[in-house]
């Protein structure tokens, strides 16, 4: 069948830029945004949706982009990394994380600020087991979480105390 | 990992073990078997598909019977490639008692597996075992008289 | 690694679906949320030669009231079933439950309908439906049918979906002043695949159960509701000797395969204390 092909035209919001291309069916996310636009804040790790090092924003909720085709982006928004930090969005929770030293290696780093924003934008009310539960999904081999945690605390009572 | 377990045959046990050493008939039993040679006597090649769920692997097993007692007992070692997805190794012990005019089957499996497979499959190894060796014994006991059953 | 070539489209009709599933058989899979497909994909544990994209059909989204019955379209996300105001009146069981599915990413894009075609034995939702007396709305080139959640579930990964069907609605009967209802599980992290879980739907009148449906899951190779031990505790004044004499059903009843991380016993042992502890807990 004529309609049936190996490769898509994908026409994608990323950061704000549209981005038109013609891709592998196979082609993820991830490696999309890695390898076709070289943007390299989104890392991969396992390719099965464990370890959380690749999430990204899409419509704006947090995504694993190992798990998501980038043909099932097609018309759609995602964020990375790199388009938050120049927007400014995640500084408050960027300098918390540099204070607090919650990022060693750095791997799983932008992965965390992505899930803990995400957090921190919910209307819900925020704790140290909140704060656990909802970063449950990426892990951190170097910081043993403790730091990564007293950032994002330290941000969601900065957000109270503005209140 | 270990699994046992045990199925009611209705049959003589010289008729059950001549069964489980023909080669055309473990072809049409074993799940999701493509091919089965026989290499000499003790030595067999099996192309067999893994169709589990969202798995779905060729597999290609090296099987060789080992500790022949005929009619009683024999150990299988398995030794299986999946390309990419990764390998398994496996040995399983066939014991068959009788009783009455039925046979008492017990099996026991000691399970390795390695490589992709393992990573994502190792919480399932267990469930996909007792899965396949019900198949595979359910449809083997119902070329016999009467179907068996899993006692 | 990455995943072997495929071809991909774009379903534009749920008879679109089933038309491709037909041409391609075997060889085509559908994906919606894609949080279980992909990784197998990635892994080459999988390799089909046609993706059939269904995340266009707005036909098979929404949850609405049908009668005395919650509608659930297949393609509602995790995270949906999470906020969404009729599963927190209606569906109390589905909405502590939902909070244990898998990481906030993953139930970001993952959908009720993807859950419940591929079965996972240690997922939560197959194990609620099959306490709730769920019924799932298929459809495939006979037209539409619906399976009952106590016929669905047929073993690991084998469910009463057929090879050219497509799962498209999930209802539930929705809870009365009178359910009791709980929830556990076991996990090694929060989010992961369960070691052992329970959950638990009923009805109580007059301090005494007047049905109930205990549902053990990730125990076997598929969901197991313990119909035996579950009789031994209807319509009796509930107190430990009698919780004790039905727990001993759960010995002969549940077909109980340990894994890797968790033996038999370990299993076993704790499906009979989360029971305890969730009789418990209604019975206050």
């Amino acid at each position: 069948m004529s309609e049936l092909t190996q490769t898509v035209d994908v026409c994608i919001t990323l950061n704000g830029h549209s981005i038109k291309a013609t891709i592998p069916a196979r082609e993820n996310l991830a490696d999309f945004i890695r390898h076709r636009i070289g943007l390299m804040g989104t890392n991969v790790g396992c390719e099965q949706g464990i370890c959380g090092a690749c999430t990204i924003r899409l419509n704006g909720d947090s995504v694993r982009s190992c798990l998501t085709l980038a043909a099932q982006a097609n018309g759609h928004t995602v964020e990375t990394i790199e388009g938050l930090t120049d927007s400014g969005e995640i500084s408050q929770l960027q300098e918390a994380f540099h204070r607090n030293n919650a990022a060693q290696c750095g791997y799983c780093t932008p992965a965390m600020l992505i899930t803990a924003t995400e957090l921190l934008n919910s209307k819900t009310e925020i704790s140290r087991d909140k704060i656990r539960e909802y970063l449950s999904g990426n892990l951190c081999r170097c910081t043993g979480y403790h730091a990564i945690i007293d950032a994002v605390e330290e941000v969601a009572e900065a957000q109270n105390n503005g209140r | 990992m270990n699994i046992d377990g045990q199925f009611q045959l209705p049959a003589l046990r010289q008729k059950v073990w001549n069964k489980l050493n023909d080669v055309d008939v473990l072809r049409d039993f074993i799940p999701g078997c493509e091919s089965l040679d026989q290499k000499d006597e003790t030595h067999f090649e099996a192309v067999i598909r893994a169709k589990i769920g969202p798995i779905n692997a060729k597999f290609v097993s090296q099987i060789e019977l080992q500790e022949m007692n005929e009619p009683q007992s024999y150990t299988l070692s398995v030794r299986s490639k999946g390309g990419a997805a990764g390998m398994g190794e496996g040995l399983a012990s066939v014991e068959l008692n009788e009783e009455d005019t039925d046979t008492l089957l017990h099996y026991s499996v000691e399970l390795k597996v390695k490589g992709k497979l393992a990573q994502i499959g190792s919480r399932l190894i267990n469930n996909t075992v007792v899965k396949l060796s019900n198949q595979f014994f359910e449809s083997f006991a119902a070329q016999f008289e009467n179907p068996g059953k899993k006692v | 690694m990455k995943p072997r070539s495929f071809s991909f489209t774009t379903a534009h009709s749920v008879e679109h679906v089933i038309g491709l599933l037909q041409e391609h058989g075997d060889e085509a899979k559908i994906i919606a949320g894609g949080q279980s497909l992909v990784p197998t994909l990635n892994m080459r544990l999988s390799a089909p030669q046609l993706l059939i994209d269904i995340s266009a059909l707005d036909e098979l989204r929404g949850i609405s009231l049908d009668g005395d019955r919650l509608r659930i379209g297949a393609l509602t996300r995790h995270v949906e079933l999470q906020s969404n105001k009729l599963i927190a009146q209606h569906l109390p069981l589905i909405a502590s439950a939902i909070n244990h599915v898998a990481h906030v990413a993953i139930r970001n894009r993952g959908t009720i309908g993807g859950n419940l075609s591929l079965a996972d034995p240690a997922s939560e939702l197959p194990a609620c439906s099959l306490a709730l007396g769920a019924e799932l709305s298929i459809v495939g080139n006979k037209g539409k049918r619906i399976v009952k959640a106590g016929d669905y579930f047929k073993d690991l990964y084998e469910t009463d979906l057929q090879a050219n069907e497509i799962l498209v609605a999930i209802s539930f009967p929705l809870a009365t002043t009178n359910t009791v209802h709980g929830f556990r599980e076991f996990v090694r992290r929060r989010g992961d695949f369960a070691s052992c879980g329970l959950v638990m739907n009923g009805e109580r009148q007059d301090g005494k159960l007047t049905s109930l449906a205990p549902v053990f899951f990730a125990i076997s190779n598929t969901p197991v509701l313990a119909s035996k031990c579950a009789a031994k505790l209807l319509n009796k004044t509930l107190n430990d000797d009698l919780i004790e004499e039905a727990l001993l059903e759960l010995d002969r009843e549940l077909p109980v395969i340990g894994d890797i991380h968790t033996s038999t016993e370990m299993k076993l042992h704790l499906a009979k204390h989360y029971l305890r502890e969730i009789l418990g807990e209604i019975n206050v």
